[in-house]
């Protein structure tokens, strides 16, 4: 079992691991713990990772998709998906800053299309006190982190903080 | 008061420089001073239930306190350290002290738990009871000091005590779902904990008392408390803060903006009474000691405290007559550290005027704002926030030196020269005016914004910054965080003198030391006055 930040930041670093912009993996990050507390697929995160132009940089854009479709569609609404965006569009959708009353994707016509139904006045979507991330997925994950790591140098440790031996 | 106009703010462009924010002081919205006045507004009382410390000092203690309602309970676990093994590096892998902050009362179960674990910190494993992880060093000299003096039937030498302030210094107080334990949004919202930084302020007060009961432990004697007034916690701190205010923009907006305010509250002020004066006064002459006794071995720093010591009998000859605005206007041609101490020292009478904004300065996480529409319109809004970032020259190769990252050893921030060393490519995203140059770069003259960021999404972290600059003016430092000029320890300072840090010793640009609670009442002051009534109030 792990924190919620613990979740956040290692999805964070392994999208900028795999390669994705600063802010898209923030999103990531956030809506990983999302998927996570709503016990979706683990594998839908290592999917999304995998995905170059994919899930990722699609749904980072959904949140605010949401925002702006509120005033003009009221609280209950639906917005169409990419093929491949399913499986974690409602886990970005609890990052938009409103609570989600209710959130599933139906499949229409062969699109996938997210029914959404915001309270507006009530606080946004709150995550539990632990998450589950374990086995393949978190192995995965923390390798893309580890991406993101720069072996230290002589010159970079020196410096960096105090002494090796501090018994002043 | 807060019905009065106010005065304008002192503009971003002038407070975020880091040379200002290098510059700064705590004041009485730091958040130990918030802790410290809340502890005290509820009569908060520190009971100690267990001490099971042996006779060289080893084993473990559990201090409990209530605060808004819930009690915290700080685990102790005290353990033998050869000499050889005491570092203040974040690669350090054992400690003499080890702490956790408990949410209630912790049974056997949870203490056993903890002190296995407290001890291994970044390999230990916790939960969501554990709040705050720590640990903490000896000052080996002073610490011996003190115990022989005891067991001598003596007091310990004061020099002494000033000329080191702390009996042990903290390497890293851990919040926020660290190693597992509680993410920060679980107590967020409780009564005394929701000012940012306050667990750990909680932790590290309480990690004093244990300091002092453990010095009196092993000499076998109380130590006078005025002297334990003087000793507060040590803390190393290294380049693994500085990142802090790049990356939470809106929690460093919401302190400055805070202080700025409070500043402004003041300077609204036509005049102050005699009692305000006299009061300023004497705050004024102890800011004139501290300055005397704050000493420290960098030339550069010294230079600085030094130029401040000379400058601060003009502030004082201010204070006999002028109102606040002329008491700050009075420093203008004097040093920025001069100004900002003046600054501290206008905001410390008047905590009925300005004491509520402390309330103001957690993040709530609003939601970035939208974006607008147009391309024309993020232009303008760039040219208006971030005309400083568009003045840089990035085909420098001074104004691209450094580059910051995270080191595979530790985990933990670092700073490189880009064309020395290896590792630029895995660049930490905190080069916010680089970033935000090249959106502006990149944008066509005009058009759509949304058909925009969805070709180029490299741009979209530079575009959440430019958005959250309208509302939250303070949120960027207004420096090039490449340049080889760059100074870290300015960023350091300015959190650190936000969580109310004073002795500032910084032993090069990438770190310093500093004491934490230093002339902090101690826990049976928070009845008397002395509660409140501790700026600067030992020396540095």
């Amino acid at each position: 079992m792990r924190s919620v930040n613990e979740v956040e930041v290692l999805a964070r670093k392994a999208a900028l691991g795999a390669g994705f912009p600063s802010a898209q993996a923030d999103s990531f990050g956030r809506a990983a713990a999302h998927h996570l507390a709503l016990e979706g697929d683990p594998e839908a995160l290592t999917r999304a990772l995998d995905a170059e132009g994919g899930p990722i940089l699609r749904l980072h854009l959904l949140p605010e998709d949401i925002r702006r479709a509120l005033p003009l569609a009221g609280p209950d609404m639906v917005l169409s998906l990419q093929p491949g965006d399913a499986a974690l569009a409602p886990a970005y959708a609890r990052i938009c800053g409103h609570a989600i009353a209710g959130c599933h994707v139906v499949e229409e016509d062969g699109i996938p299309r997210l029914h959404l139904s915001i309270a507006p006045d009530a606080p946004a979507s709150s995550l539990p006190a632990r998450l589950t991330l374990q086995g393949e997925c978190y192995d995965a994950l923390a390798a893309l982190a580890a991406r993101t790591l720069v072996p230290a140098s002589d010159a970079s440790r020196s410096g960096a903080g105090a002494g090796d031996i501090d018994n002043d | 008061m807060k019905d009065i106009a106010l005065p304008p703010l002192r503009p971003a462009a002038q407070v975020m420089r880091l040379a200002r924010m290098g510059a700064g002081f705590p004041t009485r919205l730091s958040f130990l001073r918030c802790l410290t006045r809340r502890l005290a507004r509820e009569g908060a009382e520190l009971r100690r239930p267990v001490w099971q410390i042996d006779a060289e000092g080893y084993g473990h203690a559990v201090y409990t306190i209530a605060l808004g309602g819930h009690d915290y309970s700080l685990v102790a676990v005290s353990s033998p350290l050869a000499d050889e093994d005491r570092s203040d590096r974040v690669i350090a892998t054992a400690w003499d002290t080890a702490y956790v902050l408990f949410d209630g009362i912790p049974g056997p179960e949870d203490i056993a738990r903890i002190t296995a674990n407290a001890p291994l910190q970044e390999a230990g494993r916790f939960g969501p009871r554990d709040l705050v992880l720590s640990r903490a060093n000896k000052s080996v000299r002073l610490f011996g000091h003190i115990v022989e003096h005891l067991r001598a039937g003596q007091q310990p030498d004061r020099d002494q005590i000033d000329a080191v302030g702390y009996l042990m210094r903290t390497t890293a107080v851990y919040g926020n779902g660290k190693f597992g334990i509680a993410d920060r949004a679980l107590i967020a919202g409780r009564p005394g904990l929701q000012g940012p930084f306050a667990a750990e302020m909680l932790t590290v007060w309480m990690i004093r008392t244990f300091t002092h009961d453990l010095v009196e432990h092993l000499g076998g004697a109380p130590l006078d408390p005025d002297l334990k007034r003087r000793l507060g916690i040590g803390n190393s701190t290294g380049l693994g803060m500085a990142p802090f205010l790049v990356s939470h923009p809106v929690l460093l907006n919401n302190w400055i903006a805070a202080r700025e305010t409070a500043l402004a509250r003041v300077l609204a002020m036509p005049d102050i009474s005699p009692e305000a004066r006299a009061r300023l006064h004497t705050l004024a002459l102890r800011a004139a000691q501290h300055l005397a006794d704050w000493r420290v071995p960098d030339p550069r720093a010294q230079g600085e405290i030094a130029q401040t010591a000379r400058e601060w009998p003009q502030v004082i000859a201010a204070v006999a007559q002028g109102s606040p605005s002329q008491i700050l206007a009075a420093t203008d041609a004097l040093s920025v550290q001069t100004q900002e101490l003046t600054v501290a020292l206008l905001l410390e009478p008047f905590g009925e005027v300005i004491d509520d904004l402390a309330e103001t300065m957690a993040d709530t996480a609003p939601p970035t704002p939208l974006p607008p529409d147009t391309v024309e319109d993020l232009r303008a809004r760039i040219a208006a926030q971030f005309g400083w970032a568009l003045a840089l020259d990035f085909d420098d190769p001074a104004h691209l030196r450094r580059f910051w990252y995270v080191s595979e050893e530790k985990n933990e921030p670092r700073l490189g020269d880009r064309f020395a060393e290896p590792g630029a490519e895995r660049e930490s995203p905190l080069d916010i005016a680089r970033r935000v140059q090249a959106l502006h770069r990149a944008l066509p003259e005009r058009g759509p914004l949304r058909a925009f960021r969805e070709a180029h999404p490299q741009h979209e972290m530079a575009l959440a910054r430019v958005l959250l600059a309208d509302a939250h003016p303070y949120s960027e430092i207004q420096d090039n965080l490449l340049a080889d000029t760059t100074r870290p320890i300015d960023m350091l300072r300015c959190k650190l003198a936000f969580f109310g840090a004073t002795g500032f010793d910084p032993k090069s640009d990438l770190w310093t030391r500093v004491t934490l609670c230093r002339g902090a009442p101690l826990p049976e002051d928070l009845s008397t006055p002395l509660a409140d009534d501790w700026w600067l109030r030992a020396s540095a």
